[in-house]
């Protein structure tokens, strides 16, 4: 299989309006005769919906929660980039485009990341139309503030709730288009399968998580925006239900997974606090705008902070990057803080945290400064952990947050199975090997408002509408498939509850695929992926049966997945041996410890086919080319 | 078009006197004709404590009884805001008991102040109250031994001398309160007259007046028992 | 600590449903309320037992999944905080607490804890939107927005839909929730020319859905996580007031063309 990434040739700037005109078109009379499948409901699948609605297409929309609404987008906090350069401050799309292919550390397509920028100011033009309630200035234009290491200040925000506010306008106009009889929704229904007739997506099956009843739905084209699959650590950022489940099995029915081993580690989230954590809760980046990071320069130093003198204090990162300080990017503040918490220097009652002193500013601004500009993430906490940030220092530790991998798509986000098309963080496609701060929404919407509704129509004006229905022997074999693996996991009635499992294969990935990663231990990790996996299906006890409301039976089908997800990201780590962005392998590293790129063989998106339940993924290599951001080596110093 | 969509909109079709908040603000328009009667009503009740031995009131009384068409206007008037405040607010409350049809076994609602959850029992109080002051002082009928026609002193008087009497109206001059207490800021509430700028002004505004209400009414039946009021 | 858990379980929505008691032992006061029951529930499966169910999802107080009534308390007792919010180190060693889901006529029971609450939703597909179809919309600073109304816009807009509102409320009213969106829309230039129409359309949905009339009572911003004031209410009633008495196309928007 050659990967054709269908980059328009010419000019970066005019690829996509000649990649438009060059689409076909469905002539407006017969879109009603097309109908499309959107699996998930979030800024790219919610908008996706709302807007192939508008064109007059039939569109199924599917969500496993009991509203579109609840979709995992909306708890974005910070915000959304966009190349506005209303503050002129020299931002342009160029900029952008530059930033991100940078911050993605060379492993992004320049195409797909220009058109990002492109699509950026279409993106605020649209949600404020939508009536989103973005900040103002007091003269009633759009307010801006900076974000993760850009130099610009270009992102847009709603108080400390963008995503919750972008899903919403999203949301709003699918139940519009609901209400029109456009689109109709299916929520607390959970896709299970992907059904493909003659090499083409022609359907899905599903779970109705009330009734427990399998279904087979047919459609022209088929568009999953089910999110990322941070939850393999068990312990992360995401929502609870945020599953890789429908990805997963596209991937086994032949959709490529790209750079599955790109995940991203947030640095500021509130620590584990004990066995029973069931997830963890990120704080703004931004606090570390005026929050001092340390930790005691002794070992084992259990000291209450404020017993411990200045002198006494390491303040790492304004020690190792002394121009950046504190303010160093993701990835770099995340392993510097695994490793002082690895040299036994961690604090709190596990050891896993570093502290966040605001003593310095509330002293040098006043309490009353820091209230304003951070009050809510002091108070939330103060909520979950019962201690007061404006006495005692914070203590963060690292969490999984975002997953840059995801399935293979071509420019038009379509997958390696014609008529499955793929969007948002469920794609592996704009951010390369580490995503910026305020660009996930971005690419989100950009993906569910501006492009999809051109390259479906692309796809569907040479399909004939209607060709296959559940009538058509696939759906009967593949939900037989489905209904076989449910049973199976059903009759096993063992002894260990299926979130033990969960919790245990997420320390594996965590402790050998997380912020840095080894030659040898990821073999250890394969091993031991699979000797537990192996485990989980002859001892997992899931109650119940299938006939009903059964929470159980939907985790331990999720977590089936995530084994042999975790898996595919060991062997995919192992296999770069480099490291760049979110994925450090600690023996590519400079001499003080940064990232070491291997731009001569890695400059590829590595592309795998599934192999089998215990076979070895096949990879496919789609090369990367930068003519226009040249590849260098990033230094915080 | 989807036939389930077509049911919802259908449906929908605006339908004025089904819509709560219509019915509500009924309720709120005919408790604040009602609210107006009371004061006026109040304004002549006072001329009691004019000491002179109910020359003002008995004329007062007489001049409303001289234009029938005003004086039967106002009655109607008042007894249709009396039957549409009952009448929709019996729905409503109707309302409540389907919207939920299975309660809770522990709720608190320590959030609603007292007059607010006492709304159901303080009016049907005051609706048996007005009969009973109807045939009382309108119709002469539940006291007929100390009924005077045109004599509006001397059976207001004669009436309260005797303590069962005064007592009650007391008591339902206090059930009158708790009523106009939560109903006079409601009624801002329901028409959307209300803004955070003006909702204390309303909130305390309406425990003032309901408490000046009950005062001022009170004062009679208290004054004619402690004799201040006397024939 | 030890609590001891009086929990409303019901198989499904024709189950008549019942109260049963569960003790949760040496619950750390680091835990949130989910996670209390989680540990509950892990020890109900090793004892061959149905687990509670309950609905969750982000975990972090925005997505509006989660929530049920905790003594009588929507969410619980800390006020402006969903029930994953919710820590252990609120109550105390000895605890009885019962836990019911919201009661609503129209959040029917599913199992246990969950109801559903897709009312909301047609509540929202009624009207709740400004239409701008995609690509459809002018430079986001064609408008100037007073600053003032663009953060009350916002607070209104801060809505979950978890529908603490209704099972809070007496009446089981769905108003702060209606009157949130309303408010939200009705506060913004972009949302003045369907400012009827949506006002006229929600408020039709809300009641087809036999949601109660509000009394003005104030017990659903007591306990809305978003503190959420029921001044979005009286927006609601002045909205829908003045599209019925003078909107001439009262009629027609209400049921008409979408």
């Amino acid at each position: 299989m050659v990967l054709d990434s269908k980059i328009p040739s010419g000019p970066i700037e005019q690829a996509w309006d000649s990649a438009k005109f060059n689409m076909k078109l469905v002539n407006p009379a017969n879109k009603r005769k097309y109908s499309v499948i959107v699996v998930g409901s979030g800024l790219a699948g919610g908008s996706a919906a709302a807007s192939l609605g508008e064109l007059g297409y039939n569109v199924k929309c599917f969500c496993f929660q009991d509203s579109p609404r609840r979709a995992h987008s909306i708890a974005a906090q910070g915000g959304i980039n966009a190349a506005k350069n209303y503050q002129n401050d020299g931002d342009s799309i160029y900029r952008l485009f530059y930033d991100t292919v940078k911050g993605g550390d060379f492993r992004a397509r320049e195409g797909n990341v220009y058109r990002l920028a492109q699509n950026s100011v279409h993106i605020i033009d649209q949600c404020v139309a939508q009536g989103v309630p973005f900040a103002r200035e007091y003269s009633g234009l759009l307010a801006n503030r900076s974000f993760g290491g850009a130099q610009v200040s270009r992102t847009f925000y709603a108080k400390g709730q963008t995503g919750q506010q972008l899903l919403l306008g999203a949301y709003q106009a699918l139940e519009a288009q609901i209400d029109a009889g456009r689109v109709k929704m299916y929520p607390r229904t959970e896709m299970l399968d992907l059904v493909v007739v003659d090499g083409k997506a022609r359907g899905i099956v599903t779970r109705d998580l009330v009734t427990g009843k399998l279904e087979s739905h047919a459609a022209d084209a088929v568009i999953l925006a089910t999110g990322g699959y941070g939850n393999v650590y068990y312990l992360s950022t995401n929502a609870k239900g945020s599953n890789c489940t429908a990805i997963w099995r596209a991937h086994k029915r032949g959709a490529l997974f790209g750079n599955p081993c790109f995940t991203q580690i947030h640095p500021t989230c509130i620590p584990v606090s004990g066995d029973y954590q069931s997830k963890l809760t990120l704080m703004s980046e931004s606090l570390r705008n005026d929050g001092r990071i340390w930790v005691p320069k002794q070992v084992g130093d259990k000291r209450n902070p404020s017993a411990i003198p200045e002198n006494e204090r390491d303040y790492y990162l304004e020690r190792r990057y002394p121009s950046f300080g504190n303010l160093v990017p993701r990835d770099v503040a995340s392993r510097a803080a695994k490793a002082v918490c690895d040299e036994g220097r961690g604090v709190g009652e596990t050891g896993l945290g570093v502290y966040l002193d605001f003593g310095a500013s509330i002293q040098r601004l006043g309490k009353s400064t820091i209230e304003e500009r951070y009050g809510n993430l002091f108070d939330m906490y103060a909520r979950i952990t019962g201690e007061n940030p404006y006495e005692t220092p914070m203590r963060i530790y690292p969490a999984i947050h975002y997953t840059m991998g995801g399935l293979w798509v071509d420019y038009e986000l379509q997958s390696t199975i014609p008529g499955l098309f793929v969007a948002g963080e469920a794609n592996f496609s704009d951010h390369g090997a580490n995503r910026l701060g305020a660009s996930a929404l971005m690419q989100g919407l950009s993906d569910g408002y501006f492009i999809l509704p051109y390259t479906i129509g692309n796809y569907l004006a040479s399909t004939k509408p209607g060709a296959v229905t559940t009538d058509h022997p696939a759906f009967s074999q593949v939900t037989k498939e489905v209904a076989d693996m449910q049973n199976r996991l059903l009759s096993i009635k063992g002894k260990r509850t299926v979130t033990s499992f969960h919790r245990e294969l997420g320390k594996i990935i965590w402790d050998y695929c997380g912020m840095s990663r080894q030659g040898d231990s990821l073999k250890v990790a394969i091993q031991k992926v699979r000797a537990l996996r192996e485990e989980f299906w002859r001892d997992v006890n899931v109650p119940g049966s299938g006939d009903d409301l059964n929470q159980q039976l939907e985790v331990a089908t999720r977590v089936a997945d995530f084994f042999e997800l975790g898996e595919l990201m060991c062997i995919d780590a192992l296999d770069r041996n480099e490291s760049c962005g979110g994925h450090f392998r600690e023996e590519y590293q400079t001499e003080e410890g940064e990232a070491m790129r291997n731009d001569e063989e890695y400059s590829y998106v590595a592309a795998w086919e599934y192999g089998g339940y215990n076979g070895q993924p096949k990879l496919y290599k789609e090369p990367l080319n930068f003519n226009y951001v040249h590849p260098s080596q990033r230094s915080y110093k | 078009m989807s036939s389930a969509a077509a049911a919802i909109r259908s449906n929908r079709a605006f339908r004025i006197f089904d819509a709560t908040i219509v019915k509500k603000a009924i309720v709120a328009v005919t408790g604040l004709v009602m609210f107006g009667f009371l004061v006026g009503h109040l304004a002549g009740n006072l001329q009691m404590f004019a000491g002179d031995e109910g020359k003002a009131i008995d004329a007062y009384a007489k001049f409303l009884k001289s234009v029938p068409e005003i004086l039967w206007t106002a009655r109607v008037t008042l007894l249709g805001c009396v039957f549409l405040h009952i009448y929709f607010t019996i729905q409503l409350w109707k309302l409540k008991g389907d919207a939920r049809p299975q309660g809770y076994v522990k709720k608190d609602n320590s959030h609603s102040t007292f007059t607010s959850k006492t709304m159901y029992y303080s009016g049907p109080m005051l609706f048996f109250f007005i009969v009973y002051h109807l045939l009382h002082f309108t119709m002469g009928i539940a006291d007929q031994a100390n009924y005077f026609e045109g004599e509006v002193y001397k059976t207001v008087v004669l009436g309260f001398q005797q303590p069962l009497i005064s007592g009650s109206y007391i008591l339902a001059m206090f059930f009158l309160c708790l009523h106009l207490n939560h109903g006079l800021y409601s009624i801002w509430q329901t028409l959307g007259l209300t803004s955070p700028r003006y909702k204390p002004l309303q909130k305390n505004g309406a425990a003032v007046v309901s408490i000046v209400m009950f005062l001022g009414f009170a004062s009679i039946p208290a004054g004619v028992l402690a004799g201040v009021i006397h024939l | 600590m030890n609590l001891k858990l009086n929990v409303w379980r019901q198989k499904n929505r024709t189950d008549k449903g019942r109260m049963e008691t569960y003790q949760a032992n040496n619950v750390n006061p680091d835990m949130s309320f989910l996670e209390m029951l989680d540990v509950v529930n892990e020890d109900l499966i090793a004892s061959g037992k149905d687990p509670i169910a309950f609905e969750h999802d982000c975990r972090e107080g925005i997505c509006g999944s989660c929530g049920f009534v905790v003594n009588g308390v929507a969410h619980g007792p800390e006020p402006e905080t969903t029930m994953c919010q919710l820590h252990m180190r609120h109550f105390k060693d000895g605890d009885e607490l019962f836990l019911e889901p919201w009661r609503a006529k129209a959040f029917p029971v599913i199992k246990d804890l969950i109801v559903d609450r897709s009312a909301f939703d047609r509540i929202i597909a009624a009207g709740g939107y400004v239409s701008a179809n995609t690509g459809s919309a002018p430079d986001g600073n064609a408008l100037q927005i007073p600053k003032e109304n663009a953060d009350r816009a916002m607070d209104a807009a801060a809505c979950i839909g978890c529908g603490a509102c209704v099972a809070a409320c007496p009446n089981a009213s769905a108003a702060l929730f209606t009157g949130a969106k309303i408010s939200h829309l009705g506060l913004l230039p972009q949302g003045q020319a369907e400012r009827s129409r949506r006002a006229l359309r929600m408020v039709a949905q809300f009641n087809e859905e036999l949601f109660g009339s509000c009394t003005n009572i104030g017990e659903c911003e007591a306990v809305c996580p978003k503190g959420i004031s029921i001044e979005v209410i009286a927006r609601m009633n002045r909205d829908y007031l003045a599209a019925a008495l003078t909107d001439r196309g009262a009629k027609k928007s209400a049921g008409g063309e979408a």
